[in-house]
């Protein structure tokens, strides 16, 4: 009864403070100066000018055009820039040391332009140069200078290119790096799979490994000197290592079982693989200096596509102890188990962003594949981002913003491709090989 | 018993909290009924503000059309700021050198009369549109979201009308759209916010323009934001001036404080 | 060993032309200079994807390979695949029929070796598949096991869905591409 009392008491003292409060807020919402919120913009690629870098010396003439042009493709096909017609140029610079006219490349809606040159220092040595303006903002952003021998021109364009994007879009590049995959050849019933590798934009793609015949999965270790791939030499499927400087080929632990789906830890330290006993595919991980294997999933199910988080603490795997293939996580020992998919159909090759934000993988439901991707912590938002008859092995790229997949298509003259998706399921492009491909690997950004 | 009566308190000062936070947002409804005065629409096709599709050829034509050469010289002197961040560390090099840059003395002096720039506009929109072509938006879904948002757009047109009709709120709104570029495949893309202190001239040109959270921005590990940033920058200033705003309600829009962050889309 | 391998190749000859069939290459009898597998497999294994009628009765010529050869296993087996169900790797009473063929042979010629090769359609991913033929493959091996071979003399191995039979896109190419393959590395009579 008295409690009762008391509580209305107060009940009329808080409807005063509520008259009090309110009022106050009103009076402060009505002499607020404007304030707009604005949620919506739109997601069209930031226009860049990259004019032909300058040469002063007939022998790079060659040179400083197609750099200018790598570069220029480099960033359109991230999707997140679109390099301007030269026609369109008004300003034609002649030292890139003097401040560009900015209301000139304001005229053309230029975000950025980037003005390079190139000099030769003598017949085997080049300086590059280049300076990123903010149009704007009237601004230098970057400036970088680099030195090579001309032949590597290719690669000082790619890091031109990441320095723009890093500075641009807050996050690191993914231009001066590889892809290591498998090139395909023959029928379908008779196909001749081997180890290739080019560089990300698709130049200087060569043969790594010639004579075997069937060839699976290659995979970079971080420091981009190693792969780790899959080979039948032994009339068994075995993993490998390779040193694609050295061409030294290593055959992992000479198991007596049959070994897949190899990986290396983010460190480069050890290897997480699936071992196959009695039929039955458990997950192993396998300590690269101490030759020491542990074993970490022991389900009868098939555990399979390992793949770390960047951080090395946890694993995303396949598993099918479900019923159906779904994808879990666990922790660095095996440890914790849960299952992260809960959508419709078949999820399979789980590979975790370098980022380390998301986790992509393949799905398959309705007889139709799709690269997705779902969010690495909270096993929600999926997304997927691609849909074809078959689309399998996402792959990402350094900077953890573009998928790399293969794609195949239906028939007996069906083909394997190679594709590649911005994390956002826009910028859909076929990535040019000398024939058919698959299993595609992103290297890390080279040293 | 002893637990009474702070229980009671406290859930007083839930339903309290919760009442002030209804009543605000009730009357700010109200507040922004009043400056959408809906009677009064009269459809100008030619004033209407709408949200363009960004980067369209047409768009650009237009936007290159109305520029004089006299606007051009006007938007001329930019201060040749002394390039103080010129080199850094290149990465494959041992030591770096410094790229000295020149004093440079402004351009706009140097060249008296800017020449007109020699545009072939069909050029443009058909290199335009090569280059859309080359970069298959292979996902037709995508397009046909993009579609959708268009139409939605065109419906809600109404309220980004004229001068006449539409409020500041919805004029800015409208003018950023197009002009805001969002990577959507940022990190955490939707938290980052920019707050930004705008004001203006009669003319709509922007007179200032301060980043509220500046530090809050530099703070963060994720460099994504810096970027953000820069293109809520570069958008304000690309889409300058801002002269669709009504001179008798300037006291309304001398200043204002935009909060960008990106919605669901 | 000379003399086994000219009968073992007169019949790959003879069943050659009375199947008739364009075969695939058999990877698990295909060989790269790598290979460990002894050269007796390297000539031509003629081997039929689906024999939907008993190889007997096709045959025109009154002679089968002799017996305990790598070539007999099929011939009197009937069949050296057997076939799964769509993401299955559980034998079927057709499967378990062969495989009872199968284990007999192998039981009359205990010197014999087997290799069993699980394989997938085109309609799983890479190492999913791997797995999943795996699966098939020891499933083969149990059965023949619980028939009395003994567990050395077989070997598996999983091609996934990298050794199609039949380069379709459709429900009959899957289906035959589902497979576990029996074949013989050494004869019995070594």
């Amino acid at each position: 009864m008295q409690h009762m009392m008391k509580s209305k008491r107060i009940n009329g003292f808080i409807a005063t403070v509520t008259a009090v409060l309110a009022a106050f807020f009103f009076s402060l919402t009505a002499s607020a100066q404007l304030e707009i919120d604005i949620t919506k913009g739109n997601a069209e690629p930031t226009l860049i000018a990259i004019p032909d870098f300058l040469s002063a010396h007939t022998e790079t003439d060659r040179i400083a055009k197609d750099m200018a042009r790598v570069i220029s493709d480099d960033l359109e096909r991230s999707g997140l820039f679109d390099a301007l017609n030269h026609d369109l140029f008004i300003e034609k610079q002649t030292d890139i040391n003097y401040q560009p006219r900015f209301a000139d490349w304001r005229l053309i809606k230029a975000r950025a332009l980037v003005s390079g040159r190139i000099v030769r220092e003598s017949a085997n040595r080049l300086k590059v140069e280049f300076r990123l303006w903010d149009i704007y903002g009237g601004t230098q952003l970057d400036g970088i200078r680099f030195a090579t021998t001309p032949d590597n021109w290719r690669r000082i364009a790619h890091k031109v290119s990441d320095a723009i994007y890093k500075r641009l879009t807050g996050e690191a590049g993914y231009f001066d790096s590889r892809i290591v995959y498998v090139a395909e050849s023959g029928p379908k019933t008779n196909r001749r799979k081997q180890l290739a590798i080019m560089d990300q934009d698709g130049a200087n793609s060569q043969t790594l490994l010639a004579g075997a015949d069937l060839v699976l999965t290659p995979r970079f270790a971080p420091s981009a000197q190693q792969i780790t791939y899959l080979s039948w030499e032994t009339g068994t499927s075995q993993v490998y290592l390779l040193d694609i400087e050295t061409g030294r080929r290593e055959l992992l632990g000479n198991f007596p079982n049959m070994t897949l789906a190899p990986r290396f830890s983010p460190d480069g330290q050890s290897l997480i693989f699936s071992m196959i006993k009695r039929g039955n595919s458990d997950v192993y991980v396998m300590d690269l200096r101490a030759r020491s294997t542990r074993r970490l999933t022991t389900n009868s199910a098939i555990d399979v596509s390992p793949s770390f988080s960047p951080d090395g603490k946890k694993i995303v795997f396949n598993s099918d102890r479900g019923g159906t293939p779904q994808l879990y996580t666990m922790n660095a020992d095996g440890s914790n188990v849960k299952r992260i998919s809960f959508g419709e159909g078949r999820y399979t090759a789980p590979n975790w962003s370098p980022r380390g934000d998301l986790i992509a993988f393949t799905n398959s439901h309705h007889g139709r594949f799709h690269i997705g991707v779902i969010n690495a912590q909270t096993g929600r938002a999926e997304r997927m981002l691609t849909d074809s008859y078959l689309d399998e092995g996402p792959t990402w790229s350094p900077n953890g913003r573009v998928i790399l997949f293969t794609r195949g298509t239906r028939g007996i003259r069906g083909h394997s491709e190679i594709w590649s998706i911005d994390l956002t399921g826009k910028n859909l492009r076929k990535v040019a090989t000398p024939g058919d491909a698959s299993d595609p690997a992103w290297s890390p950004i080279l040293p | 018993m002893k637990f009474g009566l702070p229980i009671s308190f406290a859930l007083h000062a839930l339903v309290v909290s919760g009442g002030v936070f209804l009543w605000s947002n009730g009357i700010k409804d109200i507040a922004d009924v009043k400056i959408i005065p809906l009677e009064i629409v009269t459809v100008a096709d030619t004033t209407n503000v709408m949200p363009t599709r960004k980067k369209r050829p047409q768009d650009r034509e237009n936007s290159i059309d109305v520029q004089t050469p006299e606007q051009q010289a006007s938007a001329e002197p930019v201060p040749p700021a002394p390039v103080a961040k010129a080199v850094k560390k290149p990465e494959p090099e041992k030591k770096p050198e410094k790229i000295e840059p020149k004093q440079v003395e402004p351009v706009a002096v140097k060249k008296s009369a800017p020449k007109q720039p020699a545009f072939n506009l069909d050029a443009f929109a058909t290199m335009i549109n090569k280059s859309r072509a080359e970069n298959p938006d292979a996902n037709v879904e995508q397009i046909l979201i993009a579609e959708a948002e268009l139409a939605k757009q065109n419906q809600n047109g109404a309220g980004a009308g004229s001068e006449l009709t539409v409020s500041p709120e919805e004029y800015i709104k409208a003018k950023m759209e197009p002009c805001w570029l969002i990577d959507q495949g940022a990190r955490d893309y939707q938290l980052l916010r920019v707050e930004i202190a705008l004001s203006l001239n009669e003319r709509g040109e922007i007179s200032t323009l301060n980043i509220l959270n500046g530090a809050q921005i530099i703070a963060s590990p994720n460099n994504a934001w810096r970027a953000a940033r820069e293109n809520v920058v570069a958008a304000l200033n690309e889409c300058a001036p801002y002269d669709g705003l009504r001179t008798s309600d300037y006291n309304i829009w001398k200043t204002m404080k935009l909060n960008f962050q990106p919605g669901d889309t | 060993m000379n003399e086994k391998m000219k009968y073992a190749f007169l019949g790959a000859m003879i069943f050659a032309l009375s199947a008739c069939a364009s075969t695939p290459k058999d990877m698990s009898a295909a060989n790269t200079d790598q290979q460990i597998i002894p050269p007796v497999v390297t000539r031509p294994a003629p081997i039929t994807p689906v024999v939907r009628a008993p190889v007997r009765e096709l045959s025109a010529v009154p002679l089968g390979p002799l017996p305990g050869t790598v070539d007999d296993f099929k011939y009197t087996s009937g069949e050296d695949r057997i076939y799964f169900a769509y993401n299955q790797y559980d034998l079927v009473p057709v499967a378990r029929d062969v495989l009872r063929r199968q284990a007999q042979w192998l039981n009359m010629y205990p010197s014999a070796i087997l290799i069993v090769g699980g394989n997938a359609d085109e309609r799983g991913t890479r190492e999913y598949n791997l797995a999943l033929g795996a699966r098939r493959a020891d499933a083969v091996k149990a059965f023949l096991v619980s028939q009395g071979v003994a567990p050395g003399r077989i070997t598996t191995v999983s091609y996934g869905k990298e050794r199609p039979i039949d380069g379709g896109s459709n429900e009959a190419a899957w289906a035959l591409n589902r497979n576990a393959h029996s074949s013989v590395l050494i004869g019995g009579n070594s």
